[in-house]
Protein backbone atom coordinates (compact mmCIF):
# COMPACT_ATOMS: atom_id res chain seq x y z
CA UNK A 1 0.00 0.00 0.00
CA UNK A 2 1.33 3.44 -0.97
CA UNK A 3 0.76 4.82 2.52
CA UNK A 4 3.63 2.69 3.84
CA UNK A 5 6.23 4.36 1.67
CA UNK A 6 7.54 7.83 2.41
CA UNK A 7 8.37 8.55 -1.24
CA UNK A 8 5.02 7.28 -2.53
CA UNK A 9 3.21 9.50 -0.02
CA UNK A 10 5.32 12.50 -1.06
CA UNK A 11 4.58 11.79 -4.70
CA UNK A 12 0.86 11.62 -3.94
CA UNK A 13 1.09 15.07 -2.36
CA UNK A 14 3.04 16.25 -5.42
CA UNK A 15 0.59 14.95 -8.02
CA UNK A 16 -2.49 16.20 -6.15
CA UNK A 17 -0.64 19.48 -5.63
CA UNK A 18 0.02 19.68 -9.37
CA UNK A 19 -3.66 19.11 -10.17
CA UNK A 20 -4.62 21.79 -7.66
CA UNK A 21 -2.16 24.17 -9.33
CA UNK A 22 -3.97 23.53 -12.64
CA UNK A 23 -7.24 24.37 -10.89
CA UNK A 24 -5.77 27.57 -9.43
CA UNK A 25 -4.80 28.68 -12.97
CA UNK A 26 -8.19 27.80 -14.52
CA UNK A 27 -10.11 29.39 -11.66
CA UNK A 28 -8.15 32.61 -12.10
CA UNK A 29 -8.89 32.54 -15.83
CA UNK A 30 -12.63 32.41 -15.08
CA UNK A 31 -12.45 35.02 -12.35
CA UNK A 32 -10.64 37.54 -14.55
CA UNK A 33 -13.76 37.67 -16.77
CA UNK A 34 -15.12 40.02 -14.10
CA UNK A 35 -13.21 42.76 -15.94
CA UNK A 36 -15.47 42.15 -18.95
CA UNK A 37 -18.52 43.24 -16.93
CA UNK A 38 -21.54 41.54 -15.33
CA UNK A 39 -23.03 40.10 -18.56
CA UNK A 40 -19.90 38.17 -19.62
CA UNK A 41 -19.03 37.11 -16.07
CA UNK A 42 -22.52 35.79 -15.31
CA UNK A 43 -22.90 34.03 -18.65
CA UNK A 44 -19.58 32.23 -17.98
CA UNK A 45 -20.96 31.10 -14.60
CA UNK A 46 -24.21 29.99 -16.24
CA UNK A 47 -22.35 28.06 -18.92
CA UNK A 48 -20.48 26.21 -16.19
CA UNK A 49 -23.74 25.40 -14.44
CA UNK A 50 -25.37 24.23 -17.68
CA UNK A 51 -22.81 21.41 -17.76
CA UNK A 52 -24.98 19.76 -15.09
CA UNK A 53 -23.68 16.31 -14.15
CA UNK A 54 -20.30 17.03 -15.75
CA UNK A 55 -19.80 19.96 -13.38
CA UNK A 56 -20.87 17.76 -10.49
CA UNK A 57 -18.26 15.14 -11.42
CA UNK A 58 -15.58 17.81 -11.84
CA UNK A 59 -16.43 19.28 -8.44
CA UNK A 60 -16.42 15.85 -6.78
CA UNK A 61 -13.02 15.04 -8.32
CA UNK A 62 -11.64 18.38 -7.21
CA UNK A 63 -12.89 17.75 -3.68
CA UNK A 64 -11.32 14.28 -3.61
CA UNK A 65 -7.98 15.66 -4.86
CA UNK A 66 -8.09 18.48 -2.30
CA UNK A 67 -8.92 16.15 0.60
CA UNK A 68 -6.34 13.54 -0.49
CA UNK A 69 -3.66 16.27 -0.59
CA UNK A 70 -4.55 17.31 2.97
CA UNK A 71 -5.01 13.76 4.28
CA UNK A 72 -1.63 12.49 3.07
CA UNK A 73 0.26 15.62 4.12
CA UNK A 74 -1.19 15.37 7.60
CA UNK A 75 0.19 11.80 7.93
CA UNK A 76 3.57 13.10 6.73
CA UNK A 77 3.58 15.99 9.21
CA UNK A 78 2.81 13.70 12.17
CA UNK A 79 5.60 11.33 11.09
CA UNK A 80 8.01 14.25 10.69
CA UNK A 81 7.33 15.58 14.18
CA UNK A 82 7.93 12.10 15.62
CA UNK A 83 11.10 11.66 13.54
CA UNK A 84 12.65 14.90 14.75
CA UNK A 85 11.74 13.99 18.34
CA UNK A 86 8.98 16.47 19.13
CA UNK A 87 8.20 20.08 18.31
CA UNK A 88 11.27 21.52 20.03
CA UNK A 89 14.58 20.28 18.66
CA UNK A 90 17.79 22.30 18.86
CA UNK A 91 18.30 25.04 21.44
CA UNK A 92 19.17 27.47 18.66
CA UNK A 93 16.96 27.38 15.58
CA UNK A 94 19.39 28.47 12.90
CA UNK A 95 19.11 27.24 9.29
CA UNK A 96 22.20 25.63 7.81
CA UNK A 97 21.20 26.33 4.22
CA UNK A 98 18.73 28.59 2.47
CA UNK A 99 15.58 27.25 4.07
CA UNK A 100 12.84 29.67 3.04
CA UNK A 101 10.03 31.16 5.09
CA UNK A 102 7.58 29.72 2.55
CA UNK A 103 8.94 26.23 3.24
CA UNK A 104 8.69 26.67 7.01
CA UNK A 105 5.16 28.03 6.68
CA UNK A 106 3.78 25.27 4.41
CA UNK A 107 1.52 23.63 7.04
CA UNK A 108 0.26 27.02 8.24
CA UNK A 109 -0.31 28.54 4.81
CA UNK A 110 -2.04 25.27 3.91
CA UNK A 111 -4.27 25.44 6.96
CA UNK A 112 -5.23 29.06 6.20
CA UNK A 113 -6.02 28.11 2.60
CA UNK A 114 -8.19 25.21 3.80
CA UNK A 115 -10.22 27.39 6.17
CA UNK A 116 -10.45 30.06 3.47
CA UNK A 117 -11.71 27.59 0.84
CA UNK A 118 -14.57 26.48 3.11
CA UNK A 119 -15.48 30.14 3.72
CA UNK A 120 -15.09 31.01 0.03
CA UNK A 121 -17.46 28.21 -1.09
CA UNK A 122 -20.11 29.33 1.41
CA UNK A 123 -19.47 32.96 0.43
CA UNK A 124 -20.02 32.60 -3.34
CA UNK A 125 -20.68 29.16 -4.80
CA UNK A 126 -23.18 28.04 -2.14
CA UNK A 127 -24.81 31.46 -1.72
CA UNK A 128 -28.24 32.27 -3.18
CA UNK A 129 -27.30 33.80 -6.53
CA UNK A 130 -30.43 35.98 -6.79
CA UNK A 131 -30.62 36.68 -3.05
CA UNK A 132 -30.34 40.05 -1.28
CA UNK A 133 -26.53 39.97 -1.46
CA UNK A 134 -26.68 40.00 -5.28
CA UNK A 135 -28.46 43.36 -5.51
CA UNK A 136 -26.70 46.46 -6.75
CA UNK A 137 -28.90 49.59 -6.54
CA UNK A 138 -32.13 47.60 -6.44
CA UNK A 139 -31.38 45.14 -9.25
CA UNK A 140 -30.06 41.59 -8.84
CA UNK A 141 -26.76 41.08 -10.67
CA UNK A 142 -26.47 37.37 -9.84
CA UNK A 143 -22.98 36.09 -9.06
CA UNK A 144 -21.45 39.38 -10.22
CA UNK A 145 -23.58 41.14 -7.61
CA UNK A 146 -22.42 38.75 -4.89
CA UNK A 147 -18.78 39.40 -5.74
CA UNK A 148 -19.37 43.15 -6.04
CA UNK A 149 -21.05 43.45 -2.66
CA UNK A 150 -18.48 41.22 -0.96
CA UNK A 151 -15.51 43.27 -2.15
CA UNK A 152 -17.21 46.62 -1.50
CA UNK A 153 -16.44 45.79 2.12
CA UNK A 154 -12.72 46.42 2.77
CA UNK A 155 -12.56 43.84 5.59
CA UNK A 156 -14.04 41.18 3.33
CA UNK A 157 -11.58 42.14 0.58
CA UNK A 158 -8.65 42.05 2.95
CA UNK A 159 -9.58 38.53 4.05
CA UNK A 160 -9.35 37.44 0.41
CA UNK A 161 -6.10 39.27 -0.24
CA UNK A 162 -4.46 37.67 2.83
CA UNK A 163 -5.67 34.25 1.69
CA UNK A 164 -4.26 34.83 -1.78
CA UNK A 165 -0.95 35.94 -0.25
CA UNK A 166 -0.79 32.67 1.70
CA UNK A 167 -1.66 30.81 -1.49
CA UNK A 168 1.27 32.56 -3.17
CA UNK A 169 3.61 31.49 -0.38
CA UNK A 170 2.32 27.94 -0.61
CA UNK A 171 2.85 27.94 -4.40
CA UNK A 172 6.34 29.46 -4.31
CA UNK A 173 7.56 26.42 -2.39
CA UNK A 174 4.99 24.00 -3.77
CA UNK A 175 5.62 24.37 -7.51
CA UNK A 176 9.35 23.67 -7.32
CA UNK A 177 8.66 20.97 -4.75
CA UNK A 178 6.39 19.14 -7.21
CA UNK A 179 9.22 19.15 -9.73
CA UNK A 180 11.80 17.83 -7.22
CA UNK A 181 9.54 15.19 -5.65
CA UNK A 182 8.34 13.95 -9.01
CA UNK A 183 11.99 13.60 -9.91
CA UNK A 184 12.41 16.08 -12.75
CA UNK A 185 15.68 17.73 -11.93
CA UNK A 186 17.25 19.05 -15.07
CA UNK A 187 20.41 21.15 -15.25
CA UNK A 188 18.35 24.32 -15.04
CA UNK A 189 16.99 23.45 -11.59
CA UNK A 190 17.74 26.92 -10.20
CA UNK A 191 15.43 28.30 -12.85
CA UNK A 192 12.62 26.18 -11.43
CA UNK A 193 12.88 27.84 -8.03
CA UNK A 194 12.82 31.24 -9.69
CA UNK A 195 9.99 30.19 -12.01
CA UNK A 196 8.10 28.91 -8.98
CA UNK A 197 8.43 32.33 -7.34
CA UNK A 198 7.38 34.21 -10.49
CA UNK A 199 4.36 31.96 -10.91
CA UNK A 200 3.35 32.56 -7.28
CA UNK A 201 3.67 36.34 -7.71
CA UNK A 202 1.57 36.21 -10.90
CA UNK A 203 -1.18 34.29 -9.11
CA UNK A 204 -1.12 36.71 -6.17
CA UNK A 205 -1.37 39.73 -8.48
CA UNK A 206 -4.06 38.12 -10.62
CA UNK A 207 -6.30 37.05 -7.77
CA UNK A 208 -5.86 40.06 -5.52
CA UNK A 209 -6.46 42.49 -8.39
CA UNK A 210 -10.15 41.52 -8.34
CA UNK A 211 -11.09 42.70 -4.82
CA UNK A 212 -8.96 45.82 -5.37
CA UNK A 213 -10.69 46.56 -8.69
CA UNK A 214 -14.17 46.02 -7.26
CA UNK A 215 -13.38 48.15 -4.22
CA UNK A 216 -12.17 50.92 -6.51
CA UNK A 217 -15.26 50.54 -8.75
CA UNK A 218 -17.68 50.72 -5.83
CA UNK A 219 -16.20 53.76 -4.07
CA UNK B 1 43.22 38.99 15.69
CA UNK B 2 44.39 37.49 19.00
CA UNK B 3 46.14 34.12 18.85
CA UNK B 4 44.04 32.92 21.73
CA UNK B 5 40.36 33.42 22.44
CA UNK B 6 37.86 32.71 25.21
CA UNK B 7 34.66 30.79 24.56
CA UNK B 8 31.61 29.77 26.57
CA UNK B 9 30.47 26.26 25.71
CA UNK B 10 26.96 25.04 26.50
CA UNK B 11 27.32 21.30 26.01
CA UNK B 12 24.54 18.71 26.09
CA UNK B 13 25.15 16.12 28.81
CA UNK B 14 23.13 12.93 28.89
CA UNK B 15 24.08 9.82 30.84
CA UNK B 16 22.49 7.27 28.52
CA UNK B 17 19.70 6.77 26.00
CA UNK B 18 16.90 6.78 28.55
CA UNK B 19 18.07 9.43 31.02
CA UNK B 20 16.94 13.02 30.58
CA UNK B 21 19.75 15.33 29.46
CA UNK B 22 20.65 18.94 30.18
CA UNK B 23 23.14 21.59 29.16
CA UNK B 24 26.33 22.10 31.14
CA UNK B 25 28.22 25.38 30.81
CA UNK B 26 32.03 25.51 30.46
CA UNK B 27 34.00 28.74 30.29
CA UNK B 28 37.18 28.06 28.33
CA UNK B 29 40.01 30.59 28.54
CA UNK B 30 42.90 31.04 26.13
CA UNK B 31 42.17 28.58 23.34
CA UNK B 32 44.73 28.67 20.52
CA UNK B 33 42.83 29.69 17.37
CA UNK B 34 44.79 27.13 15.33
CA UNK B 35 43.41 24.29 17.42
CA UNK B 36 40.62 22.15 16.01
CA UNK B 37 37.20 22.02 17.56
CA UNK B 38 37.75 18.45 18.75
CA UNK B 39 41.08 19.42 20.35
CA UNK B 40 39.16 22.01 22.32
CA UNK B 41 36.73 19.32 23.52
CA UNK B 42 39.83 17.28 24.52
CA UNK B 43 40.96 20.27 26.61
CA UNK B 44 37.59 20.28 28.38
CA UNK B 45 37.81 16.54 28.95
CA UNK B 46 41.34 16.74 30.40
CA UNK B 47 40.08 19.26 32.90
CA UNK B 48 37.02 17.14 33.73
CA UNK B 49 39.17 14.02 34.19
CA UNK B 50 41.57 15.86 36.52
CA UNK B 51 38.60 16.93 38.60
CA UNK B 52 37.45 13.32 38.75
CA UNK B 53 34.36 14.04 36.64
CA UNK B 54 32.90 12.20 33.71
CA UNK B 55 34.43 13.36 30.39
CA UNK B 56 32.17 14.39 27.46
CA UNK B 57 31.50 11.54 25.04
CA UNK B 58 31.85 12.47 21.36
CA UNK B 59 32.64 10.62 18.12
CA UNK B 60 36.04 11.10 16.48
CA UNK B 61 38.53 9.11 14.45
CA UNK B 62 40.36 10.20 11.30
CA UNK B 63 40.57 13.99 11.88
CA UNK B 64 40.54 14.73 8.13
CA UNK B 65 36.88 14.46 7.23
CA UNK B 66 36.90 11.05 5.60
CA UNK B 67 35.60 8.63 8.24
CA UNK B 68 32.31 10.27 9.26
CA UNK B 69 32.70 9.39 12.95
CA UNK B 70 32.54 12.92 14.29
CA UNK B 71 29.64 15.32 14.35
CA UNK B 72 27.77 17.66 16.64
CA UNK B 73 25.35 20.50 16.14
CA UNK B 74 26.84 23.93 16.91
CA UNK B 75 24.30 26.72 17.31
CA UNK B 76 21.75 24.75 15.30
CA UNK B 77 24.13 23.82 12.48
CA UNK B 78 25.48 20.26 12.04
CA UNK B 79 29.30 20.27 11.82
CA UNK B 80 29.24 23.98 12.68
CA UNK B 81 29.24 27.15 10.60
CA UNK B 82 31.74 26.18 7.86
CA UNK B 83 30.23 24.59 4.75
CA UNK B 84 31.66 21.47 3.13
CA UNK B 85 33.66 20.33 6.13
CA UNK B 86 33.13 18.00 9.06
CA UNK B 87 33.50 18.80 12.76
CA UNK B 88 37.09 17.51 12.94
CA UNK B 89 38.07 19.97 10.18
CA UNK B 90 36.56 22.92 12.02
CA UNK B 91 39.06 25.31 13.60
CA UNK B 92 38.66 27.67 16.53
CA UNK B 93 39.60 30.60 14.25
CA UNK B 94 36.07 30.38 12.84
CA UNK B 95 34.67 31.71 16.11
CA UNK B 96 34.81 35.12 17.73
CA UNK B 97 36.38 35.89 21.09
CA UNK B 98 33.75 35.74 23.82
CA UNK B 99 31.24 33.81 21.70
CA UNK B 100 28.82 31.28 23.26
CA UNK B 101 28.53 27.96 21.43
CA UNK B 102 25.56 25.68 22.06
CA UNK B 103 26.75 22.15 21.31
CA UNK B 104 24.23 19.34 20.89
CA UNK B 105 24.13 15.83 19.49
CA UNK B 106 22.34 14.95 16.21
CA UNK B 107 18.68 14.90 17.21
CA UNK B 108 16.52 12.34 15.43
CA UNK B 109 14.37 9.39 16.42
CA UNK B 110 16.49 7.26 14.05
CA UNK B 111 19.69 8.21 15.94
CA UNK B 112 19.20 7.46 19.66
CA UNK B 113 21.66 9.22 21.96
CA UNK B 114 24.28 6.85 23.42
CA UNK B 115 25.84 9.44 25.70
CA UNK B 116 26.34 13.23 25.57
CA UNK B 117 27.21 14.11 21.95
CA UNK B 118 27.53 10.53 20.78
CA UNK B 119 24.61 8.99 18.86
CA UNK B 120 23.82 5.51 17.62
CA UNK B 121 23.91 5.57 13.82
CA UNK B 122 23.42 1.84 13.31
CA UNK B 123 20.21 2.67 11.41
CA UNK B 124 22.49 3.73 8.53
CA UNK B 125 24.30 0.38 8.72
CA UNK B 126 20.98 -1.45 8.48
CA UNK B 127 20.04 0.63 5.41
CA UNK B 128 23.40 -0.05 3.72
CA UNK B 129 23.17 -3.74 4.58
CA UNK B 130 20.32 -3.93 2.05
CA UNK B 131 23.17 -3.87 -0.46
CA UNK B 132 25.44 -6.69 0.75
CA UNK B 133 28.24 -6.05 -1.75
CA UNK B 134 28.19 -2.24 -1.35
CA UNK B 135 31.91 -2.07 -0.61
CA UNK B 136 32.71 -3.55 -4.01
CA UNK B 137 30.72 -0.95 -5.96
CA UNK B 138 32.45 2.12 -7.42
CA UNK B 139 31.46 5.32 -5.61
CA UNK B 140 30.34 8.16 -7.88
CA UNK B 141 32.59 11.23 -7.57
CA UNK B 142 29.77 13.57 -6.58
CA UNK B 143 28.20 11.26 -3.98
CA UNK B 144 31.06 10.33 -1.67
CA UNK B 145 28.93 9.97 1.43
CA UNK B 146 30.85 9.27 4.64
CA UNK B 147 27.74 8.17 6.62
CA UNK B 148 28.13 10.96 9.19
CA UNK B 149 24.39 11.67 9.47
CA UNK B 150 24.60 15.47 9.24
CA UNK B 151 21.86 15.41 6.58
CA UNK B 152 19.44 13.86 9.08
CA UNK B 153 20.56 16.26 11.81
CA UNK B 154 20.02 19.28 9.53
CA UNK B 155 16.71 18.18 8.02
CA UNK B 156 13.74 19.81 9.78
CA UNK B 157 12.01 16.43 9.48
CA UNK B 158 15.05 14.28 10.34
CA UNK B 159 14.75 12.67 6.92
CA UNK B 160 17.52 10.39 5.62
CA UNK B 161 16.70 10.98 1.95
CA UNK B 162 20.06 12.52 1.01
CA UNK B 163 21.94 9.62 2.60
CA UNK B 164 19.79 6.99 0.89
CA UNK B 165 19.84 8.89 -2.41
CA UNK B 166 23.64 9.02 -2.35
CA UNK B 167 23.68 5.27 -1.77
CA UNK B 168 21.17 4.70 -4.58
CA UNK B 169 23.40 6.67 -6.97
CA UNK B 170 26.11 4.31 -5.77
CA UNK B 171 24.10 1.37 -7.18
CA UNK B 172 24.28 2.61 -10.75
CA UNK B 173 26.70 -0.04 -11.94
CA UNK B 174 24.38 -2.88 -10.92
CA UNK B 175 22.10 -4.60 -13.48
CA UNK B 176 18.63 -2.99 -13.60
CA UNK B 177 16.50 -5.68 -11.86
CA UNK B 178 18.90 -5.98 -8.95
CA UNK B 179 19.31 -2.22 -8.66
CA UNK B 180 15.54 -1.88 -8.50
CA UNK B 181 15.12 -4.35 -5.61
CA UNK B 182 18.04 -2.87 -3.67
CA UNK B 183 16.65 0.64 -4.04
CA UNK B 184 13.19 -0.44 -2.84
CA UNK B 185 14.72 -2.31 0.10
CA UNK B 186 16.83 0.67 1.16
CA UNK B 187 13.83 3.02 1.03
CA UNK B 188 11.72 0.52 3.01
CA UNK B 189 14.47 0.18 5.64
CA UNK B 190 14.80 3.98 5.83
CA UNK B 191 11.06 4.19 6.60
CA UNK B 192 11.25 1.39 9.19
CA UNK B 193 14.04 3.21 11.03
CA UNK B 194 11.69 6.10 11.79
CA UNK B 195 13.33 8.83 9.71
CA UNK B 196 11.05 11.64 8.54
CA UNK B 197 9.86 12.61 5.07
CA UNK B 198 11.66 14.98 2.74
CA UNK B 199 9.97 18.37 2.37
CA UNK B 200 12.54 19.89 0.04
CA UNK B 201 14.02 22.45 2.40
CA UNK B 202 17.48 21.42 1.09
CA UNK B 203 19.11 21.89 4.51
CA UNK B 204 20.76 18.46 4.04
CA UNK B 205 22.97 19.46 1.12
CA UNK B 206 24.05 22.60 3.00
CA UNK B 207 25.10 20.53 6.03
CA UNK B 208 26.77 17.71 4.09
CA UNK B 209 30.57 17.80 4.62
CA UNK B 210 30.95 16.22 1.18
CA UNK B 211 28.50 18.70 -0.41
CA UNK B 212 26.36 15.99 -1.94
CA UNK B 213 23.63 17.64 -4.01
CA UNK B 214 19.87 17.17 -3.62
CA UNK B 215 19.91 16.32 -7.34
CA UNK B 216 20.56 12.77 -6.09
CA UNK B 217 17.25 12.90 -4.22
CA UNK B 218 15.46 13.96 -7.42
CA UNK B 219 17.10 11.06 -9.26
CA UNK B 220 15.96 8.63 -6.59
CA UNK B 221 12.43 10.10 -6.65
CA UNK B 222 12.34 9.62 -10.41
CA UNK B 223 13.64 6.09 -10.22
CA UNK B 224 11.18 5.23 -7.44
CA UNK B 225 8.28 6.64 -9.47
CA UNK B 226 9.31 4.69 -12.57
CA UNK B 227 9.60 1.46 -10.57
CA UNK B 228 6.30 2.09 -8.78
CA UNK B 229 4.35 2.86 -11.94
CA UNK B 230 5.80 0.03 -14.02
Amino acid sequence: MFLNSSIAKKQTVAITGFLLILFVITHLGGNLLIYAGPAVFNSYAQQLHSLGPLLLIARALLLIIFLLHIFVIHILIIQNIKARGGLKRYAIDQATGKRTLAQRMMPWSGLYIFVFVVFHILDFAAAHQQGPRSFIQGTSYGLYGLVYNAFKDPVHSLLYIVAVYFLGMHLSHGVQSVVQTWGFRPKWADLIQRGSNYFAVMMVIGYSSIPIYIYWLSH
Amino acid sequence: MPKEINLTLKIWRQKDRHSPGKFEVFKIQGIDIDKSFLEMLDMVNEKLTKEGRDPIAFGHDCSDGTCGACGAVINGQPHGPVRGSSLCQLHIRNFKDGETLVIEPWRAKGFPIIKDLSVDRSAFDRIISQVPDAQALPVPKDAQCINCGACVAACPNASAMLFVAAKVSHLNSLPAPEKKIRMLNMVAQMDREGFGNCSNSYECEAACPKEISVVHIAHMNKYYRQVNLS
